[in-house]
């Protein structure tokens, strides 16, 4: 070996051993304990990822799509008739949902387990039981079938959705098999921004009961570090009371009269609310300081729905 | 530079190449292991653990052993206290009882899975915060610093406690006492005479709390009613209704297979379903009526409810924070074990008719705040009740019982909580600045209806 050769066959090797070096470098990413636990931090592919404002943008822009019904059971087409002229949404799954969650307390589901008129009687006066029968009787004329449901929630999944913001509510907690948490709280947080955005009062009401509760699965809003409080038995009842407040703004504040889901609860709770509406009970019951920290709740969420 | 030391130079710097690939390799390998079992979302955590597990079990193993040399060979006889603890006073026997009450859940453990268990799932899953790491069920959480310090300590002091007191079973070699050492404790503390006036006040308020307890239990059964007809009876009826609500059971399943498949099915399954919640009501209903209550036993058993009830409420009136303590807990019908619950009466509803005779201090705190619906604010009420006995001095230090149950214990623990006295606690991490006016309102109604 010459000594232009070995300076030839030395730079090559060098430049081998350098690339070689590098694709090692490139590949493999964990080197630390702390890099290998971001890296279990990371949802798996495709799997409710926290998405960028734009991705929430895209999913509850609602882009309609047609719907071809002619294979659909003659019940589900009657359950879309009946929804014609739509109210609330474009989308039959989302105006379904809205209907029956706007009058969850005439449903007969509901009334069958919860006796909503004999309650009423027992506990207040009787104008108020005459004024509940009045406003589900209305209700039921409008919506005799939707109203008669005996399993909503699985009925109604019947029904197809023709926009993002359905077809993520439909798929409802798919991912909650509590050996995922991960996923599960992704999921759950990707749902709350497209309800948030969705202005959508019957929606907001049931991410009210839904998203907040799932203590196991561990906060899905840095709802902690807005109001500087680690007790997410409060966190939840202030996400609670947001998410209601918010929902009077939308669809003329049906979910907040006095027969509206969650102010009924109320009314359940303690008979002197029965008949208020919720803002009255609100003002009643939630303390000063709560209050301030509803109202932080409300203005993050609202920056999370521009 | 001649050609041989070129070539030795050539293939000597070739060899180093080899070694430093199949290094680079192996770490390579290595790191891909690692990192398959963190996308697999099961092992990164156990695998921390694992460590975490070795060197906490020994250290455990380790401190126990030398807190207590005697350990499983060490026999009392039944109510005899080892010499060493004959001459506590009155007030150290007490603490020794609060500390007893507060290791409850360690002993629970203890006695469900051994001794040897790992400790560490004594302690509660923290609270989740947003964008921390979850675990799936049944997988350990590491534990924070201070969490594994108060861990340490406690499984010190409580099994120090469990050997002092406790009444070992000589022949099957057990390490686990026979007895309950609270109840031992409480034994000693009546058998023993105080020598201070906070001594004598508080077991003085101890007397007023069982007398008030007995008066307590003797009204609810007497609201309960006496049964008007036969035991024959109400067991049969007991018995169908068991066999209605095994019948429920069965259709809830089968309408769990059918509910998406068959329809009409399923909707007939959910109605028979009602029709059998109803007939189990129904004979709920009947059990209940056909109890009559003696209102002459009522009324009497009433009079003597109110005198005891009276007397201890007068307790609360006490600047002595165990006085305080007892009272309020005895009110309450708390689980003291559960030292972050004092501060709230749960007044179930089916206790309804019970509850019209007692008026617990959270209630007279809440009406006088002027406020609608006790239940929203339960936990602000247990804040300020628990702060109001920090301020008339309860130990509420880094390493006090209460401070050790947010810590560790809980629905969630609270790693916060860990060396911190409970006032910070509160203050800087548990209650939001703006719920803190709410929480001070209620602690100055405290002030303001018991203090002096």
């Amino acid at each position: 070996m010459n000594k232009r050769r070995f300076h030839s066959l030395f730079l090559l090797l060098l430049a081998f051993v350098l690339l070689v070096l590098l694709a090692i470098y490139l590949i493999t990413e964990p080197r630390t304990s702390d890099s290998l636990k971001a890296l279990y931090d990371q949802p798996e592919e495709g799997q409710g990822m926290v998405m960028p404002d734009s991705d929430v943008d895209k999913m509850t822009s609602a882009e309609i799509e047609v719907m071809d019904d002619s294979l659909l059971p003659e019940e589900t087409k009657a359950w879309i008739d009946e929804l014609q002229p739509h109210q609330y949404h474009p989308d039959p799954f989302i105006e379904a949902k809205t209907v029956t969650g706007l009058y969850v307390m005439c449903t007969d589901e509901v009334n069958n387990i919860l006796s909503i008129e004999k309650q009423l009687a027992e506990r207040t006066q009787v104008s108020l039981v005459n004024d509940y029968i009045k406003y589900c009787t209305e209700a039921k004329r409008r919506y005799p079938k939707l109203l008669s449901l005996f399993d909503t929630q699985n009925q109604l999944r019947e029904i197809p959705s023709t926009s993002d913001l359905g077809q993520l509510i439909k798929q409802g907690y798919t991912n909650d098999d509590p050996n995922y948490p991960q996923i599960y709280r992704m999921s759950a947080t990707k749902k709350i921004h497209a309800v948030i955005k969705s202005q959508n009062a019957a929606l907001l009401v049931e991410q009210s009961w839904v998203a907040f509760q799932q203590f196991q699965y561990g906060e899905i809003l840095p709802v902690s570090t807005w109001l500087n409080s680690q007790d997410m038995g409060y966190n939840n009842k202030v996400s609670w009371y947001a998410l209601i407040k918010m929902s009077c703004r939308y669809q003329q504040g049906v979910s907040c009269e006095p027969f509206g889901a969650s102010t009924l609860i109320m009314c359940a709770d303690d008979t002197s609310d029965c008949g208020l509406d919720f803002e009255t009970i609100y003002q009643r019951e939630v303390m000063p300081g709560m209050q301030k920290d509803v109202g932080i709740l409300i203005s993050h969420f609202d920056q999370l729905g521009r | 530079m001649n050609q041989k030391l070129l070539s030795y130079m050539f293939y000597g710097f070739l060899l180093v190449v080899v070694i430093l690939a199949v290094f680079l390799l192996n770490y390579q390998i290595q790191q891909n292991k690692h990192r398959t079992e963190a996308k697999s979302g099961a092992n990164l955590v156990s695998h921390v653990g694992d460590d975490f597990r070795d060197v906490d079990s020994h250290a455990v193993k380790q401190n126990i052993i030398n807190v207590a040399p005697r350990e499983m060979d060490f026999v009392v006889a039944d109510g005899e206290a080892p010499t060493t603890v004959l001459t506590l006073s009155y007030l150290e026997i007490y603490q020794q009882l609060q500390t007893a009450k507060a290791c409850h859940p360690f002993y629970d453990f203890w006695r469900r899975n051994g001794l040897a268990a790992d400790s560490r799932k004594i302690v509660r899953p923290p609270v989740k915060l947003y964008g921390t790491a979850v675990y799936p069920p049944g997988e350990q959480v590491p534990l924070s610093a201070g969490q594994t310090a108060a861990l340490t300590d406690w499984v010190k002091r409580c099994y120090g406690l469990w050997l002092d007191y406790g009444v070992f079973n000589q022949s099957d070699n057990q390490s686990i006492p026979i007895n309950d050492i609270s109840e031992t404790l409480t034994k000693k503390l009546l058998a023993t005479v105080p020598q201070s006036k906070k001594g004598r006040a508080i077991k003085q308020t101890r007397q007023l709390a069982a007398q008030w307890q007995r008066s307590f239990a003797q009204l609810e059964t007497t609201l309960e009613g006496e049964d008007s007809i036969n035991q024959a009876e109400i067991d049969a009826v007991h018995d169908e209704v068991e066999k209605l609500k095994q019948l429920r059971e069965d259709l809830r399943l089968q309408w769990m297979d059918v509910r998406y498949s068959d329809e009409s099915l399923a909707k007939s399954l959910l109605q028979q379903r009602n029709d059998l919640r109803q007939q189990i009501h129904q004979y709920e209903v009947e059990l209940e009526s056909q109890k009559v209550l003696n209102q002459d036993a009522l009324n009497q058993v009433l009079a003597g409810y109110q005198i005891q009830d009276q007397k201890l409420n007068q307790a609360l009136y006490s600047d002595v924070a165990e006085v305080f303590y007892e009272a309020l807990t005895t009110l309450e019908n708390q689980q003291v074990y559960w030292l972050s619950l004092i501060g709230f009466a749960n007044h179930s509803i089916t206790t309804q008719a019970l509850n019209q005779y007692r008026i617990t201090p959270d209630q007279l705190v809440y009406e006088a705040s002027g406020w609608q619906n006790r239940w929203l604010h339960s936990s602000d009420l247990r804040y300020a009740a628990q702060w109001y006995l920090c301020d008339l001095g309860m130990d509420c230090g880094p390493q006090s019982p209460i401070v050790m149950h947010y810590c560790l214990l809980g629905f969630s623990s609270s790693p916060r909580a860990c060396g911190q006295n409970l006032q910070s606690f509160f203050y800087n991490d548990l209650i939001s600045p703006n719920r803190l006016q709410d929480v001070l309102q209620f602690k100055n109604h405290y002030q303001e209806l018991f203090g002096e």
